[in-house]
């Protein structure tokens, strides 16, 4: 059973590329573009690592990052935070979010798949 | 004794003085003098017929010495008496004529507008003024209560608290007024707006009374709500602006992301190689483009942050020498492809910078890009790096085209690119210089172009070392909480059948209050 990460995200076209990426790095992905649902989905299948894009319809991934650290079961999921606000200042207020790792966007390919592979412990 | 003989010469000199007209107390002056000229006489006629005696024969000193006094005296007296009541008319002529009040309000109907005279209570007791005649027509009736009822309701507790503070001796009041105005049809009624200046004023009986001027101000205020309508249209056109280069600037982001990182899928060859080099160039060409969109896109909201006040400076000291071999670094394969040549010379000893890091990099590589993209081949282009006084100075100097000394001035303004008007020969939106000028009058420092047409151009960037100069955001951002979902979407999401404003969603979506429990209520 291969590694499984979660991809939260609304666009598309950016769902597409992550999920493409991951899978031909040999891993599975569970995604959605909803955070309400990602925390249902989350609970049930317990993915390795979570993708998580900041502005999503309805509630904020850095507020579905903090329902998830406030979890007992689910707060060891390193959660990596894949957003276009690359203003200054949003790394801080990101990982102060309880985000392990801040990938801004557009991203470069190898650096995004490098930090999937740290954090899914395969670096 | 004295007091007697005094009061002796008043009875004859009242009995040979003529009646002044005006008062008693000239005649009492003049009383004085008679006296002072009576006592004179009485010692010089004891004293100077002696004296003459002693140079002349006594016979003709003594009759002659008393004629001298008695005739000395009287013209004193005369002469005395004729100057007093000369100062007395002229003093009579510069006191104030004596007041009839009817004179008075007659003099009113010289001012401009409605004067009116009111009691304690703000009763009418005069109606004068030049212009009366524009409002008697309609604020009927204008004596007594007609005045302060025509006043529109919510504006006469002005009215009266003006009166009141005049009561209170205050020394005038202004105050401007709706007054109802009955329409033609005489069924409804219009505001007219009324300027009332209002001055105590005492009458001859000693009642407390107030004279009111009224002007009728409606084209000024008319005026003024323009002025304010248009002043809030620009505000909000402005607004309007930001909200746009905002949000486009970020919906053109996110499909970025997929551009680039496509073409870097494929670039990097991760799904099968490409069949040949030209599927290549153009795969890096596509990257190429999307990466120079993404720093246009980056730009403008730089700018738009800027002009709005919204641009957060973060300060720390750093190494200067750092943030010059990273921008050298980064451009070095631009100008190797135009083949300009990029070195840097910092000065030795430079130590750290007290300024935004992020800003001094975006300064730093919108020059030296410019530079190189205005230097043809075999071009230099410099950055040197050194202290000048308090400050740290940042020199990029080329050898490039040049700016005519009559378009320096259009330097800086946004999307204003010196040749665009006839000739684009290099790309690029002219916001780089504005958003170099924008960053640099943050952090109090100062840009200064120097060029020569055909010869190059320097550009000198000055920044205070200690950051002393750095100015904080206009407004800082608490409207929008902790994780700035700024920039706010175009798109406007419909909540439970109410269409949200764009802002509202923002503000949603940043907010914190909105637990999974908060949700589904």
């Amino acid at each position: 059973m291969p590694k499984q990460v979660m991809i939260v995200e609304d666009n598309e076209l950016n769902m597409k590329l992550f999920r493409d990426l991951i899978e031909a790095s040999g891993y599975g992905t569970i995604q959605t573009r909803n955070g309400l649902e990602a925390l249902d989905l989350a609970r049930k299948h317990k993915p390795d690592l979570i993708l998580m894009d900041i502005q999503l319809p309805e509630v904020s991934g850095l507020e579905v990052t903090r329902w998830l650290k406030e979890d007992d079961e689910l707060h060891k999921i390193p959660v990596i935070a894949v957003t276009a606000f690359a203003m200054k200042g949003d790394e801080e207020r990101i990982r102060q979010g309880g985000c392990e790792a801040y990938v801004s966007k557009p991203i470069s390919v190898p650096k995004f798949l490098e930090t999937i592979r740290i954090y899914l412990g395969d670096a | 004794m004295g007091r007697r003989v005094g009061e002796r010469v008043d009875g004859i000199a009242q009995a040979w003085l003529a009646r002044p007209t005006t008062g008693t107390s000239v005649s009492k002056a003049e009383l004085r003098l008679v006296r002072i000229v009576a006592l004179c006489m009485a010692i010089a006629l004891a004293i100077l017929p002696a004296f003459l005696s002693l140079l002349l024969p006594a016979s003709i000193a003594l009759p002659a010495g008393t004629a001298l006094v008695l005739a000395a005296s009287l013209v004193c007296a005369v002469g005395g008496i004729a100057l007093l009541r000369g100062c007395a008319r002229e003093m009579a002529d510069q006191a104030p004529a004596p007041r009839d009040p009817e004179d008075e309000l007659a003099l009113y109907d010289r001012f401009a507008g409605l004067v009116t005279v009111h009691d304690r209570s703000g009763q009418v007791l005069a109606v004068r003024g030049r212009d009366k005649a524009q409002f008697s027509d309609w604020m009927r009736p204008l004596a007594g209560r007609g005045f302060v009822d025509h006043i529109h309701v919510s504006d006469r507790i002005l009215f009266l608290r003006a009166l009141d503070s005049l009561r209170q001796g205050a020394g005038e009041q202004a105050v401007e007024l709706r007054f109802e105005r009955p329409t033609l049809s005489g069924e409804q009624t219009q505001f007219v707006y009324l300027r009332c200046d209002m001055t105590p004023h005492e009458t001859p009986d000693g009642e407390m009374a107030v004279i009111v001027q009224t002007r009728d101000i409606s084209a000024e205020v008319a005026l003024r709500q323009d002025a304010a309508e248009k002043a809030a249209q620009a505000e909000s056109a402005n607004e309007a602006k930001r909200r746009f280069l905002a949000a486009v600037s970020h919906e053109l982001r996110t499909p970025l992301n997929a551009i680039l990182g496509f073409s870097d899928v494929l670039a990097g060859e991760y799904f099968g190689r490409l069949e040949n080099d030209r599927q290549r160039e153009y795969v890096g060409l596509i990257h190429q483009s999307g990466s120079h969109l993404l720093s246009v896109v980056n730009t403008m909201l730089d700018m738009s942050k800027i002009e709005a006040g919204r641009y957060e400076v973060v300060a720390d000291p750093f190494e200067v020498r750092g943030v010059v071999k990273a921008c050298e670094a980064m451009l070095k394969l631009q100008a190797e492809n135009k083949g300009v040549q990029l070195t840097s010379r910092i000065a030795r000893g430079l130590g750290e910078l007290h300024a935004d890091r992020r800003a001094v990099q975006q300064i730093l590589i919108n020059l030296v890009g410019n530079a190189i993209k205005f230097t043809g081949r075999g071009g230099l282009v410099t950055i040197d790096a050194e202290t000048d006084g308090a400050n740290i100075k940042f020199v990029v100097s080329d050898t490039g085209i040049g700016i005519a000394p009559e378009k320096l001035a259009l330097l800086g303004q946004p999307f204003m690119q010196i040749e665009s008007a006839y000739a684009r020969n290099y790309e690029g939106t002219g916001l780089g210089l504005a958003l170099v000028k924008g960053l640099v009058a943050l952090h109090g420092g100062s840009l200064l172009v120097e060029s020569r047409l055909g010869e190059g151009t320097v550009m000198t960037v000055s920044l205070p070392i200690d950051g002393s100069g750095i100015s904080s955001p206009a407004e800082p951002d608490v409207a929008l909480p902790a994780p700035v979902e700024f920039p706010p979407r175009l798109t406007v999401r419909v909540d439970g059948g109410r269409t949200a404003a764009p802002d509202e969603v923002a503000l949603r979506q940043g907010g914190s209050a909105h637990g999974p429990h908060a949700k589904s209520a």
